[in-house]
């Protein structure tokens, strides 16, 4: 039996279908992503388990209870808000407090668990501090310690990293991975960086246009998308993607044919697949991203981790290998 | 579908609803009695005439030569002072916003006037400001040579605005002090380096900056201005003869001192008409700037 | 984060003194003693006698006397007078804000399509002329034994003033993100709790001025006052209002009784200045 499970979960905003009858069966102790452009519902599909906006159609069942219509204080859940959402005028140590003092748990019991929050995060410096006081990264960390506080039932994360800069970004995702093996808690964790979603997740959940395209391990998503969208917003850079004709060969009665980049070979003109003309040439030390054009209209990219001589204008071939290459249907569906 | 979100609405209206009733309350019972008043024959003088009159009371007010004056004179004056007030109130903004000694010392003084009572300001303003022989103005006047103005008999309607200016301009000031702190500095230094004068800072960043400010405190002035009463009533009793008669002085003549209760209230439904064709236009015009 | 949009210009302790700074702070100084002078005028006329007030030209030094003051307290019981404005204007303001402040908290976190309108139509109820409710509220008042009584004003005031005050906490509230309020019932506050604990405290500069401003308004209040009421209820509106029509010329007790009546508040306003001006933004300020 699921954890936290979503039946035909919807939602309206006046006419307008936000979320299109959702299912989803998340168990107990596992990470999943909420991944999507932005505008496909992601966000408020997190804010609906949450509690704060209503669900129009469906049912919402943790821990074999319906929660549906239970309202957000009463579901037992945490969440990081994108903007961090700590209550100014109060310090650190009262941000983390807050909801135990309101549950009236003995003052003694939160001053430890307070304290332990606060070294796992290493923020015993700031606990008599304002939030104001605090740099980003750890306001980010307030805000994550005020939900370990409570031991909840889910934790939810609403694109936490999206205000941090580059470099602490990837140190906090790092932190967020190990805090959750220490404390195996269920999290669902919304963003639209790929990277944090196949970093952190054991499942992963594409949304478009509120609809799931597609539910699995990270590396199950990029090896097998289950359509033309998934394999695109997997991956970076994109998969390549060709019209049939192009690669008879292997078309197989496919409309479009998709090859990601490291599978793909730059070789001399002659005899090659495919011919192109290179337009750019990416030389990133580690790797080489050669950026071609297919009979004049059709961009792709190669990825090579040996260096080139290639130069902007040359026309060269491509090899690939024939085993990883995926087929879609007129309709986008994978064959 | 939707059902369900009816429970969660349940709430927030609870909240709104006392205020919404209330005002509710407030707004239907005095116009459901007008409405009626307006249509009966009701004079205080003559409780024995009673009965229904149909449109003859609004017919009577309309017909009153003092309507016509009444209602562009209360045009007049909400248009004169909001734009003395908005127009003055920037300006002076604009001097004190930049730090010298003694700027909130200079705040205080400004803002004095906001505080003081209508029928205080007014009769300040009648006796000690205005009085053509022992007012200051009139001292003034002489001083350069002039001849004292007779303030209240020669341009009542001015005196009136004037008044009105001097108690909303320190509000108007106050917005637009508050609405100038905000102002983005990097703008301003980018400017410099363009080489804009002050006059093309003015029209192209600040007042573009403004222009929510300028909205809230035309609306909030209209509010309060549409139905000015004290400062009328205390100063020059709507005369002479008309020339500084409003319309809610207008009503308050017709009710309490000609005591004709049914005209009255026929212009008291004149009256809350202007209010909503003023309050639609200016809903039109504000009410996108201020979401 | 904080609900402060008034910052106070940097100070760099020292000014540098050009000419245009000198022009700048007379010019300042210039219009605020004007603005201000028709006050200090009536505070020095409320020292003079009866015959040094009308002297011309004006007299600027001469022997203060107390005597205006001592007479317009015998005549009439200032106090009774100053108490019945206390109690008006701090009841309705109390009476305001708990009606309004829930309206706020409902329009501003819980729109809807109809909030704009709804607070537009409260706000049009507010242009209509006092003078038009005047006989029915007066008719009404007289039924339910409510005229010259205490009572009353505060609930006329209270309806006078609510149209603004939720206007104004409104665009207060709305400054505060909606996250951290959601943030407290993901932390399992009720209702009461979010309010209390994170609103209230969050809001408090906003709460502030709207009682401030609404005082000011309730205090300054005259024409309910002085058609409503007679000796019982009657504010410092009404006591001023008494010394105008009889005795118009003798202006130095109408100067005395004038700034008795607007001094509390003027002081007042002069304190709670900053607060004021924090919270009268209208959302004019982003």
């Amino acid at each position: 039996m699921a954890f936290l499970k979503l039946q035909n979960v919807d939602k309206y905003y006046g006419k307008l279908h936000a979320i299109k009858g959702v299912n989803l069966e998340i168990e107990n102790g596992e990470f999943i992503v909420f991944v999507g452009p932005s505008g496909c519902g992601k966000s408020t599909l997190l804010r609906m388990i949450a509690g704060l906006e209503v669900i129009n159609g469906g049912e919402l069942i943790l821990d074999g209870k319906d929660i549906t219509t239970t309202p957000s204080a009463q579901r037992d859940l945490a969440m990081v808000f994108q903007s961090y959402a700590l209550y100014p005028h109060m310090t650190v140590e009262d941000n983390m407090s807050f909801a135990l003092r309101l549950a009236k748990v003995d003052p003694a019991e939160i001053q430890e668990k307070v304290e332990k929050a606060a070294e796992k995060l290493d923020l015993t410096a700031y606990l008599k501090r304002t939030p104001k006081m605090l740099s980003g990264g750890q306001r980010q960390r307030v805000a994550i310690g005020r939900a370990i506080v409570r031991s909840p039932k889910v934790f939810l994360f609403d694109e936490p990293l999206s205000n941090l800069d580059a470099a602490l970004r990837g140190q906090t995702r790092v932190e967020i991975a190990e805090l959750h093996r220490e404390l195996g808690a269920t999290t669902v964790y919304v963003t639209h960086d790929q990277v944090e979603a196949m970093t952190l997740a054991d499942r992963v959940v594409v949304l478009r246009d509120g609809i799931i395209e597609q539910v699995g391990t990270p590396l199950d998503l990029y090896d097998h998308p289950k359509n033309r969208f998934v394999s695109q917003f997997i991956g970076m850079p994109q998969m390549n993607l060709l019209p049939a004709d192009f690669l008879p060969a292997v078309a197989e009665g496919s409309a479009e044919v998709g090859i990601r980049p490291e599978h793909m070979k730059a070789v001399g003109a002659e005899g090659a697949a495919l011919s192109g003309v290179v337009e750019l040439v990416e030389s990133l030390g580690n790797e080489t991203l050669i950026h071609m054009k297919i009979a004049g209209k059709h961009q792709i990219i190669v990825r090579q981790y040996v260096r080139t001589e290639l130069k902007i204008g040359d026309t060269v071939g491509v090899e690939f290998d024939a085993s990883r290459v995926h087929r879609f249907d007129s309709e986008g569906l994978a064959l | 579908m939707q059902s369900s979100s009816a429970g969660n609405r349940f709430v927030p209206r609870l909240l709104l609803s006392p205020a919404v009733a209330t005002l509710l309350l407030w707004m239907l019972v005095p116009l459901g009695m007008t409405l009626y008043f307006s249509a009966i024959r009701y004079n205080l003088m003559s409780p024995e005439l009673t009965g229904f009159v149909g449109w003859a009371n609004y017919e009577f007010f309309v017909t009153n030569p003092a309507f016509t004056d009444a209602v562009l004179n209360t045009l007049v004056l909400l248009g004169s002072t909001v734009f003395i007030t908005v127009a003055f109130g920037l300006a002076i903004a604009m001097l004190i916003n930049d730090p010298f000694p003694g700027q909130s010392f200079v705040r205080i003084l400004l803002i004095s006037p906001f505080f003081v009572m209508p029928t205080v300001n007014a009769l300040l303003w009648k006796h000690m400001m205005m009085n053509p022989i022992y007012g200051v103005l009139a001292q003034v006047w002489t001083f350069f040579g002039l001849e004292p103005v007779n303030w209240l008999q020669d341009l009542p309607l001015f005196s009136v605005i004037l008044m009105l200016s001097w108690q909303w301009m320190p509000f108007a000031c106050l917005i637009f002090i508050t609405s100038l702190q905000s102002m983005d500095r990097e703008q301003l230094e980018a400017s410099d380096l363009d080489g804009a004068t002050y006059l093309q800072k003015f029209r192209y960043l600040y007042l573009p900056h403004m222009a929510r400010a300028i909205t809230v405190v035309i609306m909030i002035e209209v509010i309060f201005l549409l139905s000015v009463f004290a400062e009328i009533f205390t100063t020059t009793n709507g005369g002479p003869g008309t020339q500084s008669t409003n319309l809610a002085y207008l009503i308050y003549n017709e009710a309490l001192v000609n005591f004709d209760v049914g005209s009255a209230s026929a212009g008291a439904m004149f009256a809350i008409i202007l209010a909503n064709i003023v309050a639609f236009f200016l809903i039109r015009i504000v009410g996108k700037n201020l979401d | 984060m904080s609900t402060t949009t008034v910052k106070k210009p940097v100070r760099t302790g020292k000014y540098t003194w050009n000419g245009a700074m000198i022009t700048r702070t007379v010019a300042s100084y210039g219009v605020a003693l004007l603005m201000f002078f028709p006050i200090f005028f009536m505070i020095l006329t409320s020292f003079k006698t009866e015959l040094q007030a009308i002297a011309v030209p004006s007299l600027w030094i001469f022997e203060p006397t107390l005597e205006n003051y001592t007479e317009v307290q015998e005549r009439s019981d200032y106090f009774s007078f100053a108490w019945n404005s206390v109690v008006t204007s701090v009841g309705s303001t109390i009476l305001g804000l708990m009606i309004a402040t829930p309206a706020a908290y409902s329009m501003a976190f819980n729109p809807t399509k109809q909030t704009k309108n709804i607070l537009m139509w409260m706000l049009s109820t507010k242009m209509m002329p006092a003078v038009g409710a005047l006989i029915p509220i007066y008719l009404l008042c007289q039924k339910l034994g409510l005229l010259d009584n205490v009572f009353a004003l505060i609930i006329i005031f209270t309806l006078m003033n609510l149209p603004i005050m939720v206007w104004m906490l409104y665009t207060n509230f709305k400054e505060i993100p909606s996250e951290i309020l959601e943030a407290s019932r993901m932390d399992g506050a009720t209702l009461w709790e979010e309010f209390r604990y994170v609103l209230l405290p969050l809001a408090m500069g906003g709460l502030a001025s709207t009682g401030l401003l609404c005082l000011v308004l309730s205090w300054n209040e005259a024409f309910w006052v002085l058609n409503l009421t007679s000796a019982n209820a009657g504010t410092l509106a009404s006591l001023v209002a008494s010394y105008s029509s009889p005795e118009g010329l003798f202006w130095s007790k109408l100067s005395a009784v004038s700034v008795l009546a607007i001094a509390p508040i003027v002081i007042f306003g002069w304190f709670s200045q900053k607060q004021l001006v924090q919270g009268l933004t209208f959302g004019a300020v982003k």
